[in-house]
């Protein structure tokens, strides 16, 4: 963290407004209060997270409960967090994630210059402001900050977006430039990613006792975890129970199919990208090896072994995923634009997606709610079916 | 390997400087070796003294000698996840196998297991004759080849490591492979922490993969369309700069390859006010009968131009055994040769890689053996059952690819 010092320059109201800092944090610590008194204190605290929680199920990137009128916010901060690791429900804890980081984004996205670059600053960003007369300006939109590359490596490799690519981005003498509103989305990341992680929290097993023990705060927690079970399983769409549908593979996997097909040599990285899909997806260790007999070198005893490896039968047993799609497109096993098997909906999807199992799921799912439709009805029509759009499983699964 | 070719190896290892062998971080490095006669790779390997890897060498003097690119607190345990992984040296691998050279198809070669036919370069997916898919493959190393190798490692190191990425010249090592490229390894703390994702985005910006001309701000508003300026940073400085490579080549060369003529001839048409254009950083691109169909054939020929040829899975790989310093290439009897950057551009590997100069010797041929060259003569071609008098590099060269024994 090297701009603590830099930090407390912030004002009160900037640590009000954004919570999440490390400088809230220091301020919360600097008044050396027992944590459970702030449900006491300020009693609005419980129902601004009843609030938070019901916006997050319900999907919404801003919350009224956010606003920033006292320091009660400050104290509200760390509990959710705390909260979030005792209810241990990763699915709320994603979607509250993505609510605060959202909401926090867009303030920030209208914070001047320097608050916005104090902030990163105390998120350990390690970003340089350009002076105004030497910012970089591409047309007429000035990139007025500037961040080591492998900084920006560490934050922005996991966007989906390609905008966001190192290929596309502004990089001369290892410094990768930005405009405002890129620093925002990478705070945004910041944000999310730290509530996402285990909170140490969950291992203070006597700040959960007396958190449960709070005749108070007990009935609390139990409304909290009613609500956000009531709206996890309403919202649950697992394929987890489909069948195997064949007919929704994404580009890459017929593409390689294809090639199995007609008895091509297909190279090591396809081979077990293919395994590594088609177990995830559930098919078994033997319809796996029934494939690979197609192989000109297909030798029994070394493939069963390979399948049962990737299928966590061997070794240290684990279970591999297939690679993501921009790891795919790396090896040149991405088909998306494929003029015999690329798909539209993976050159342009609604929702971007960084698998191809979430292509698959989506296109599987979209499917089999479509075959429930017609089912004794009328005879299902294949072109009406709908490719992969919904953003229902684009979360945690890729 | 041939008992000669094993005691020229042998006294090789025994002369060498420790330090010279000597890897950074030695013994948090797993080392993998080929022995001569022996199946498979003997890996797992560790040493915590050069001595004792040294000692290693010349006793059991091997065919080739790797080491991994990645550190681990216990490297000679036998399973990855035993090791205990610290972090991994960035790596960038160019290899002629990966760069396509016209003069491939003249030494470079297949068979068709299935019916005998042959032909030149890479084998096709399907043989013309039987449509069987399985083939015998011969390669060659010609002098075309590794300056190809050679103008692909400058690109990698002065255009995107040191101009894009801001790497000092003395954060990396640079390496003749031995055969047939150059390795760059970064071995400062900062890039061994890099995590796989991480190492992709960088070697997807060095390769142009994922490239987005919108997204890097190539704008089409009918009739106008805005383009780059030579200063812009990143890929938009490049496409620039390389356009107006593009437009002194289509004077000097006639006819540029892979770039269709009717490009070639509007590029011609409009060349005199675009280079304008281009040299006072303009980014106005509007021409006259070039519309967006046209740019984007343009500016895929010049981002195909621009990009290097590395070996993708190389980079990203985090568990990758790389040859190891100034050992000997068992298939070509060159050493994989540590060079500074200023070393680099009067390389000339069929001389300074040439572990073993000294006498004459004469040599049976096994097998047809294109022309090559071994320090500053020139051999070959030479038919099966020649005996040939050679230099004992080129003698070396021919025994390490079972195309020689001594006469």
């Amino acid at each position: 963290m090297t701009a603590q010092g830099k930090a407390r320059k912030l004002t009160l109201d900037v640590l009000c407004k954004y919570p999440f800092l490390n400088a809230s944090m220091e301020w919360i610590q600097e008044k050396n209060v027992i944590p459970l008194d702030a449900f006491y204190t300020h009693v609005g605290i419980m129902d601004k997270i009843r609030a938070i929680l019901a916006d997050a199920m319900d999907n919404k990137e801003e919350s009224k409960a956010l606003a920033h009128d006292s320091d009660e916010i400050i104290y509200l901060y760390p509990w959710l967090r705390i909260i979030l690791a005792f209810m241990n429900m990763p699915r709320v804890t994603y979607k509250i994630a993505n609510l605060l980081s959202k909401h926090f984004s867009a303030m920030l996205a209208k914070e001047d210059e320097t608050t916005l670059l104090l902030v990163a600053q105390d998120q350990g960003i390690n970003v340089d402001r350009i002076p105004d007369d030497k910012a970089m300006a591409i047309s007429t939109v000035s990139f007025q900050f500037r961040l080591p590359f492998l900084d920006y490596l560490q934050i922005a490799a996991k966007f989906k977006s390609p905008a966001w690519k190192l290929v596309n981005r502004l990089l001369k003498n290892g410094s990768v430039y930005l405009r405002k509103q890129d620093l925002a989305r990478m705070i945004e990341e910041l944000i999310k990613t730290k509530i996402s992680e285990a909170n140490p929290a969950l291992k203070d097993e006597s700040l959960k006792k007396s958190f449960m023990d709070d005749p108070l705060l007990k009935p609390f927690f139990e409304g909290l975890m009613n609500v956000a079970k009531e709206k996890t399983s309403a919202g649950s769409g697992s394929t987890d129970s489909l069948p195997v549908d064949d007919s929704a593979f994404p580009p890459c996997i017929n593409a390689i199919l294809d090639k199995n097909s007609k008895g091509i040599n297909l190279a090591h990285s396809e081979r077990l990208f293919l395994v590594y899909f088609l177990l995830t997806i559930g098919k078994t260790v033997e319809e796996v090896l029934d494939l690979f007999r197609n192989q000109p070198d297909y030798n029994e005893k070394i493939s069963r072994y390979q399948v049962e490896f990737a299928a966590g039968m061997h070794g240290k047993k684990t279970n591999y995923k297939p690679h993501n799609c921009v790891t795919l497109e790396s090896i040149n096993i991405c088909k998306k634009a494929d003029p015999e098997f690329g798909s539209k909906w993976c050159v342009e999807p609604k929702y971007p997606f960084k698998n191809p199992l979430t292509f698959y799921r989506r296109s599987s799912k979209s499917r089999a709610r479509h075959l429930a439709q017609n089912s004794g009805t009328e005879p299902s029509n294949e072109d009406k079916v709908e490719g992969p759009s919904s953003s229902q499983d684009d979360g945690q699964s890729t | 390997m041939n008992d000669y070719v094993k005691a020229l190896f042998q006294a090789y290892y025994r002369e060498i400087q420790l330090e010279k062998l000597m890897p950074r971080d030695l013994p948090k490095r797993e080392l993998g070796f080929i022995l001569p006669d022996k199946k498979g790779m003997i890996r797992h390997k560790a040493f915590a003294d050069t001595k004792d890897y040294k000692a290693f060498l010349l006793q059991n003097v091997p065919v080739h000698v790797y080491y991994s690119a990645t550190l681990y607190n216990s490297p000679w345990k036998d399973r990855m996840d035993l090791k205990d992984y610290i972090g991994c040296d960035l790596i960038f691998d160019i290899d002629c196998d990966h760069i396509e050279t016209p003069c491939k198809q003249e030494h470079d070669g297949w068979v068709c297991k299935g019916c005998g036919k042959k032909g030149g370069g890479k084998p096709p997916v399907a043989c013309p004759e039987c449509e069987g898919m399985s083939f015998d493959e011969k390669s060659w190393l010609c002098d075309k080849c590794l300056a190809k190798a050679k103008t692909e490692t400058l690109k990698l190191v002065d255009d995107f490591l040191i101009g894009d990425f801001g790497l000092p010249p003395d954060n990396m090592d640079i390496y003749f492979s031995g055969q047939r490229g150059y390795h760059v390894h970064l071995e400062k703390e900062a890039f061994r922490r890099m995590n796989a994702e991480e190492r992709r985005e960088m070697a997807d910006f060095i390769t142009a993969t994922g490239i987005s001309l919108s997204s890097i701000g190539f704008l089409v508003k009918s009739p106008s369309i805005t383009g780059f300026t030579m200063k812009d940073p990143g890929w938009r400085g490049k496409i620039a700069v390389n356009l107006l490579h593009l437009l002194d080549r289509i004077d000097i060369d006639g006819n540029v390859p892979l770039l269709a003529k009717e490009v070639q001839d509007l590029l011609r048409k409009n060349k005199e006010i675009l280079k304008k254009r281009l040299l006072a950083n303009d980014p106005n691109w509007s021409l006259e009968g070039i519309g967006q169909g046209y740019w984007n054939r343009i500016l895929e020929y010049v981002v195909r131009d621009t990009k290097c040829e590395i070996d993708v899975p190389v980079t990203i790989d985090v568990h990758r055994l790389i040859r190891a310093p100034n050992t000997l290439h068992g298939k070509s009897g060159f050493i994989n040769k540590k060079l500074k950057r200023d070393e680099l551009d009067k390389f000339d590997p069929f001389n300074d890689a040439v572990a073993f100069k000294g006498n004459d010797e004469r040599i049976k041929i096994l097998n047809d053996v294109p022309r090559f060259r071994i320090e500053d003569k020139t051999y070959g071609p030479f038919k099966k059952d020649d005996i040939e008098t050679m230099s004992l590099g080129a003698a070396v060269f021919l025994m390490c690819k079972n195309l020689g024994v001594v006469a």
